[in-house]
C-alpha cells in the first residue's frame, strides 16, 4: 500500500460572476463569467515542497486560497490524507493547511501588537492551554528567528522582512502540516528576501512541513522547490521535477517563461526570441489550446482540440499540456499563420 | 571622448520631514554617454528615484540640493518644488495604469509633446505619434490611438509611456523600474525595446531598478546605490563578475537566479540604515562582514581601481581573498 499524498486536487475548477448591476438583471445580459481555475489536478506529497509558477491572473492565488477554503471551489475536490475534505470545512480540518500572504503590510491588524495577534490564534484553536499561551507566542517568534520583545510592538514599527516573519509564525501557531506561501518575498527588498526564503527552507526540514510555494518568479522556485507546475490561463501546462523542468521544458509556454526570465549568468539574449502578444482575456478564453494564439508551435489542430496534461514517455512525473510536447508535430497538422503582432 | 550628456556631480539631496532631515541621495557623481544605458541598482529607500527627481529637474518642495546636474552641457536648477521638467529629459514611470491619464485618448496623450513642445501641427502631430506608437512595438497603431488607457494591457501602457517619453525627442530617458509592474514575458519584450530604442534613436537611458539580472541584461554600467550613495560602479562585467564591494557581494548571493540550481543564498545580516541620521563613516559598516576599525570614520566615496571599475570600499583588496562572503546562519 502506497500511502495517500498528504494532499490532492482533484480537477478543480472555480468560476467568479461579474457584479450584476440591477440594469443587467432588467434587460437580462448574460453574467460574464470569468474561469479562474478549470481542471487543476495534482498531488501534494509529505514533505516535499512544490512550486506553482505562472504570470499574474493565471489563477495560483486562487488556486491557493480554494486549498486553504477561503473559496468554495466551483466544482472538484480536495482530499486531505485520502479523505475529501467536506464543503465546509471541520475546524479541526482548517488548521492543517496554513497560508501566508503576499503582503506583508496589509496582513497583519495594526491594531494589534504582534503578541496580541500570536495569542488570538492560539486561543481561538485551542492549541496549548491558557496558561501556556504566552510562553508559546514567544517560542513562535523564536521559531522564525524574532526576539521576545517583538511581541510588545506593533506592525508598524517592523520591516516587512520582520513581518513577513512575524506572518510565518502566526501560521505555525497552529501546527499545520502544509503551508502555502502565496509570494512571499515578492513584496520584499532583495537583501532581506534570502532571510524568509531561507528560513521558509530550514522549517521545512526541521518541522517536516510540506510546503506550497507559489511564485512568479521562477528563480524563487528553483532555489526552494522539489517539483513545480507552471500554471497559464487557470491550468496546469506543465508540473515535473524542478530539476527536469528547468533542464528540458516540454510545454512551449514554459520555454518562453524559462527564456524570458533575466538572470546575471545569460548573456546577449536577442538570440532567444520572445514570445509576443500579452495572455488573453480571462472572460474570452481562446478555443483549443489557451496558449495557440501565442505558440510558435501552433497548428490548426491546437486551436481546435485542447491537449490533455499527458505523461511523458520515460519519466512519469514528468508531465506537459501540449500536443507536441511528447511527439513531433503532426505533418498533417497545419502550422497557423498568425497576425504580425504575435509574432514580435 | 565626448562631452556625456548628463554629467552628475557631487550631488546632495535632503529631505526635510517630521522625523529630521532625510539626506537621500549623498555625493553621487556619474556621467552617461549618448546611446548608452546606465543602470543603478539599489533597494527601496536608497534614494533611487529622488535622483532620479533631481535629474528630471523636479524635486519636491522640501528639498535642498547640493552639487551640479548637466544635461548636454546646460546645467539643471536644483531647487525643489519646481512645476517645470528640465528640456530634453522624459521618464517612464513604474506604474504604467497609473502614470497614463484615465479620461483621455492615448494618441492624444502622445501626441501632446509634438503638438506644444515641439510646435508641429495638429496633423503632423498626429503621424508623429502613430510614428511614434510603430516604433516602440504598439500593433495595429491606427485603431489604438483613440484607445483609452483601460482598454490596453499592461504591456501596451508601457509601450504608451515609452512612446510618450520618446515623443518630445529626448536627450535622456529615465527609467524607474519601468518593468516591476510587469509579467515576465512581457518584460522581456520592454527590455529589448529599450535596447532597441537606444541603438536607433542614440538616446541616453538611466535605468533604476532593484533587480539585477534586469540591469545584467540591459545595461553596460552598473552602479550600486546604497543608503543615499554609490558604493560601486563600473562596467557590467566587472561588477558582477568581480565586485569589489562587500554590498555588492552580499546581493549577489543573496539572490536566487534561474540559470544557478541549489546554491545556496546567503542573506545580509541587519537592514539598510536610517536616512535621518545616517553617521559617520562606511553606510554598510554594521552590516558588513569585512568592517575594520577604520571604516568607521570619514566619508566614503567612489575611488577608481581601474578603467572599468571603482568602488567606496576601502578595503578591497580583502575581498578578492575570500570568493564569497563568509556564511551567516539564519535561522
Amino acid at each position: 500500500m502506497t500511502t495517500p499524498p498528504i494532499l490532492e486536487a482533484r480537477s478543480l475548477a472555480k468560476t467568479f460572476s461579474s457584479r450584476r448591476s440591477a440594469g443587467d438583471v432588467i434587460f437580462r445580459r448574460r453574467t460574464e463569467k470569468l474561469q479562474a481555475l478549470e481542471g487543476v489536478s495534482f498531488e501534494l506529497f509529505r514533505g516535499e515542497s512544490l512550486g506553482i509558477v505562472g504570470e499574474s491572473g493565471c489563477g495560483k492565488s486562487t488556486l491557493a486560497r480554494c486549498l486553504v477554503g477561503l473559496y468554495p471551489p466551483t466544482s472538484g475536490k480536495t482530499f486531505y490524507e485520502g479523505r475529501e475534505f467536506d464543503e465546509k470545512r471541520a475546524f479541526s480540518d482548517r488548521k492543517k493547511i496554513q497560508i501566508v500572504f503576499q503582503d506583508p503590510y496589509s496582513s497583519l491588524n495594526a491594531r494589534m501588537t504582534i503578541g496580541q495577534a500570536l495569542r488570538e490564534v492560539l486561543r481561538v484553536h485551542k492549541v496549548v492551554t491558557a496558561g501556556q499561551v504566552a510562553d508559546r507566542a514567544v517560542e513562535l517568534l523564536a521559531l522564525v528567528g524574532l526576539d521576545a520583545d517583538i511581541a510588545n510592538v506593533y506592525p508598524r514599527q517592523l520591516s516587512g522582512g520582520q513581518r513577513q516573519r512575524v506572518n510565518i509564525a502566526r501560521a505555525l501557531a497552529v501546527e499545520p502540516e502544509v503551508l502555502i506561501a502565496d509570494e512571499p518575498v515578492s513584496a520584499l527588498d532583495v537583501s532581506i528576501q534570502a532571510t524568509v526564503l531561507n528560513l521558509l527552507s530550514s522549517l521545512r526540514d526541521r518541522l517536516g512541513l510540506t510546503l506550497l510555494l507559489i511564485a512568479h518568479d521562477l528563480s524563487v522556485v528553483r532555489y526552494l522547490c522539489d517539483r513545480v507546475a507552471v500554471m497559464y490561463m487557470g491550468r496546469i501546462v506543465e508540473i515535473a521535477a524542478t530539476e527536469g523542468l528547468f533542464k528540458d521544458p516540454r510545454h512551449p509556454y514554459t520555454q518562453a517563461l524559462l527564456a524570458a526570465a533575466p538572470s546575471l549568468e545569460k548573456k546577449s539574449r536577442d538570440d532567444v526570441r520572445s514570445i509576443g502578444g500579452d495572455p488573453p482575456s480571462p472572460y474570452d478564453l481562446p478555443k483549443g489550446c489557451r496558449f495557440h494564439p501565442r505558440c510558435p508551435l501552433a497548428t490548426d489542430y491546437c486551436s481546435k482540440v485542447d491537449p490533455p496534461l499527458e505523461k511523458g514517455p520515460g519519466d512519469s512525473a514528468h508531465q506537459a499540456a501540449c500536443h507536441y510536447a511528447w511527439k513531433p508535430v503532426d505533418p498533417r497538422h497545419t502550422p497557423l499563420t498568425r497576425l504580425e503582432e504575435n509574432l514580435r | 571622448m565626448t562631452t556625456p550628456v548628463l554629467q552628475v556631480r557631487d550631488l546632495q539631496v535632503r529631505l526635510s520631514s517630521p522625523r529630521g532631515v532625510v539626506h537621500a541621495v549623498r555625493d553621487v557623481s556619474f556621467d552617461v554617454q549618448a546611446g548608452h544605458t546606465h543602470g543603478i541598482v539599489g533597494e527601496s529607500g536608497s534614494g533611487k528615484t529622488t535622483l532620479l527627481r533631481a535629474i528630471l529637474g523636479l524635486l519636491p518642495a522640501n528639498a535642498t540640493a547640493g552639487g551640479t546636474i548637466s544635461v548636454s552641457g546646460r546645467s539643471v536648477p536644483l531647487k525643489g518644488g519646481r512645476a517645470k521638467a528640465v528640456e530634453g529629459v522624459s521618464i517612464v514611470f513604474q506604474e504604467p495604469m497609473t502614470a497614463l491619464n484615465p479620461v483621455v485618448r492615448v494618441g492624444l496623450q502622445i501626441s501632446e509633446a509634438p503638438r506644444f513642445k515641439l510646435g508641429l501641427g495638429r496633423r503632423a502631430a498626429r503621424d508623429r505619434a502613430l510614428q511614434l506608437m510603430r516604433q516602440v512595438g504598439i500593433p495595429d497603431p491606427l485603431r489604438r490611438f483613440d484607445a483609452y488607457p483601460h482598454e490596453l494591457s499592461g504591456g501596451l501602457s508601457q509601450r504608451v509611456l515609452i512612446a510618450i517619453a520618446l515623443s518630445s525627442e529626448p536627450k535622456i530617458i529615465l527609467c524607474d523600474e519601468p518593468t516591476t509592474a510587469l509579467d515576465v514575458t512581457v518584460q522581456d519584450q520592454i527590455l529589448k525595446l529599450f535596447r532597441r530604442i537606444s541603438e536607433d534613436t542614440g538616446v541616453a537611458i538611466v535605468y533604476v531598478t532593484h533587480d539585477l539580472a534586469v540591469v545584467a541584461q540591459t545595461c553596460r554600467v552598473v552602479s550600486v546605490m546604497y543608503a543615499g550613495q554609490f558604493l560601486e560602479s563600473g562596467s557590467i562585467d566587472a561588477v558582477f563578475g568581480r565586485p569589489r564591494h562587500p554590498y555588492t557581494l552580499g546581493l549577489l548571493d543573496a539572490v536566487p537566479d534561474v540559470s544557478r540550481g541549489g546554491t545556496p543564498l546567503v542573506a545580509i545580516p541587519g537592514s539598510p540604515p536610517d536616512l535621518v541620521s545616517p553617521g559617520e563613516g562606511c553606510p554598510f559598516r554594521p552590516r558588513c562582514s569585512y568592517a575594520v576599525q577604520e571604516c568607521a570614520h570619514g566619508m566614503f566615496t567612489l575611488q577608481s581601481l581601474n578603467h572599468h571599475q571603482s568602488t567606496a570600499c576601502i578595503r578591497p583588496e580583502a575581498l578578492s581573498i575570500s570568493a564569497a562572503m563568509p556564511k551567516t546562519e539564519v535561522s
